[in-house]
């Protein structure tokens, strides 16, 4: 069933690399195509994340929040009373998020088996590419070769003057991460609390293991997580989500987002 | 209410979570793998498999010695070794191609200026070791492991180089066929396959190479300046490397046909159909065949196609069969056991895996 999945994304990357004869570009290409399809999943998930954020802010839930307290049961109950009243499903912001993740990792192994650099992966790619649209025969060996990369192999951009490689790729991709998770993080009305610590402990450690990924895996996947990442906060862009002003140290988060001004 | 530390701790744990969730998701396909290679020399049957390499008495199935001593995860073997003199030559997939002493499996040297992996088995030639590499290079080495020279590829080389007396004949998976000249040096000829070799060359005595290639082809050329002979047109995707034997050359593809041809003009001459894909060449004992196939069948084929007897081992049997003076060894990828061995007429004579230290 999941090597079925696989073999779905891994022809149409194969299908799209067929019609531009570069693996790099069809990594981008197929990235966006992707991202494209998954988009109301994304847009569905933000208006889930916002209506939680409004919910938070509502009078008739902090009464709730301070009227039982000490009651986990009844307080519990009145939360789904109050979701229910204001038609809202607490899991609309994550359930996005999960539907997206098989896609995710499918991506992920459709890029890696698709340039089937051991003869197991060869045999398992022959076997995944549908006969009807594709010959194998054709397509091997694969042009792995992207700007100064071997998509099949970590990266390292090897300069005259130096003796030692420069993972540009590795480095591109944590700053990447970490831009797009300072973009993405929404602000929160109560910095101490659980769920802002989170996301500040996941912005804080995802880059640092994106590049650590980037640097020791095959750079045709490192690719993809760039893309993702670039294709990621334009999307969130074009929503009018991004919080420019994360970006910056020294102000406070971001007051004055869209998504902040319609609550004031 | 949580305290501080606990909601770190909360924190950090989800982090790694997510984080193990990630690498466990890419490492599907990441895990470097292939299957067993096993050579026969003397009494003794060399294996190769995952983190170790092992020599296996051929009469009674038992270990003789494993290395290393200490197995290192994060080095894997899958090339057959191949056995020069004393010494017993065989590449990793860290990039180090290693010589041990043949009796006791002790390290002699390895070379480590290869950049990938070795799939190919070195050939060993009277004063040199050809070791081809993934990395697009083939190394010509002295029988000390010193670099003599190297010749750059445009894609990976897995399949095991042969050689004439003046002339080292190499294909890979960029399709094409190099005729290099033993010194080093420009190519000879060159000649565009149309097709990835994954495992395919051989040279007969006449001076005929036979390449069998992705696009569903056996290619006969001479040796002597590449000029094409006949092109055979198989069913499927050829991997296998093709065997000649008696004016024959015996091949099978991944439809899980195997053909004999005839060497002088690449006429089928018979075939049969094994059942699943064939990816490795055929064994050969004096008067047969020794077909594998994917489910694991051992097929004992007369040269004229004659099935003689059919064994089942447990497993996939990607690795070519490695044939002694009374015993056939097949090694099998995900099976009960690494190594089965028979008799020509098809008695199991022992099983063989590594026990667990």
């Amino acid at each position: 069933m999941w090597d079925a999945f696989v073999g779905i994304f891994i022809n149409v990357l194969l299908y799209i690399y067929q019609l531009v004869g570069n693996f790099g570009v069809a990594i981008i290409l197929f990235t966006i195509l992707i991202r494209l399809l998954t988009h109301p999943l994304t847009v569905s998930q933000l208006k889930g994340t916002q209506k939680m954020q409004d919910l938070q802010k509502d009078k008739r839930w902090i009464e709730i929040q301070t009227k039982y307290k000490g009651d986990k049961e009844k307080l519990s109950q009145e939360q789904m009373k109050l979701y229910q009243e204001l038609g809202i499903n607490p899991l609309s912001s994550c359930l996005p998020t999960l539907i997206q993740f098989p896609i995710i990792i499918g991506l992920y192994q459709a890029v890696i088996q698709a340039l089937a650099s051991t003869p197991v992966e060869l045999l398992k790619l022959t076997g995944h590419v549908y006969p009807w649209l594709l010959k194998v025969e054709s397509l091997i060996p694969l042009n792995s070769r992207f700007l100064w990369m071997d998509l099949g192999s970590p990266e390292r951009l090897n300069l005259p003057f130096l003796s030692f490689g420069i993972p540009v790729l590795a480095i591109v991709v944590t700053a990447s991460t970490y831009i797009q998770s300072k973009l993405m993080t929404p602000p929160s009305s109560s910095p101490g609390d659980q769920t802002a610590m989170m996301s500040n402990m996941m912005n804080l450690y995802m880059p640092f293991l994106m590049g650590y990924l980037a640097l020791t895996l095959a750079s045709g996947l490192s690719l993809y997580f760039l893309v993702s990442n670039i294709i990621g906060i334009a999307q969130y862009a074009i929503l009018g989500k991004v919080n420019w002003r994360n970006l910056l140290p020294t102000r406070k988060p971001a007051a004055d987002t869209p998504a902040a001004k319609g609550k004031k | 209410m949580l305290s501080m530390k606990s909601k770190r701790i909360l924190s950090i744990t989800f982090v790694l979570m997510a984080a193990s969730l990630l690498l466990s998701a890419c490492s599907g396909g990441l895990a470097a793998s292939s299957w067993p290679g096993v050579t026969v020399a003397g009494d003794v049957a060399y294996v190769a498999y995952g983190s170790e390499i092992g020599a296996v008495n051929l009469s009674t199935g038992n270990l003789t010695w494993r290395y290393p001593e200490k197995v290192d995860a994060r080095t894997t073997y899958y090339a057959a070794p191949q056995l020069d003199g004393t010494q017993l030559l065989v590449g990793d997939y860290a990039n180090k191609l290693h010589s041990l002493d043949a009796n006791t499996g002790t390290a002699q040297w390895a070379f480590e200026g290869a950049a990938g992996r070795y799939i190919a088995p070195v050939k060993i030639l009277p004063d040199a070791i050809l070791a081809a590499n993934a990395d697009h290079h083939l190394y010509v080495l002295d029988r000390q492991g010193q670099l003599r020279w190297k010749f750059e590829t445009q894609q990976g080389v897995w399949a095991q180089p042969v050689t004439d007396e003046n002339f080292i004949y190499l294909a890979g998976m960029d399709r094409q066929l190099y005729a290099l000249p033993m010194a080093g040096g420009e190519p000879r000829w060159t000649k565009d396959l149309g097709g990835s070799v994954v495992y395919g060359l051989a040279l007969d005595a006449d001076g005929v190479l036979y390449v069998s290639t992705m696009a569903k082809e056996v290619i006969a050329l001479r040796a002597e300046n590449g000029q094409e002979l006949w092109r055979f047109a198989a069913q499927g995707v050829i991997w296998a490397r093709p065997v000649v034997k008696d004016g024959k050359v015996f091949v099978g593809d991944l439809t899980g046909k195997f053909y004999g041809i005839d060497a002088k003009n690449g006429q089928a001459v018979w075939s049969v159909d094994t059942g699943a894909p064939v990816i490795a060449a055929a064994g050969q004992t004096p008067e047969n065949l020794v077909v594998v196939n994917e489910k694991g069948d051992v097929i004992f084929l007369t040269l004229d196609g004659s099935i003689v007897w059919t064994r089942t081992v447990n497993g996939k049997l990607y690795s070519s069969p490695a044939v002694g003076e009374k015993h056939i060894v097949v090694a099998a990828l995900e099976g009960e056991n690494l190594l089965v061995a028979f008799d020509f007429q098809g008695n199991q004579t022992w099983q063989f895996q590594f026990p667990k230290k």
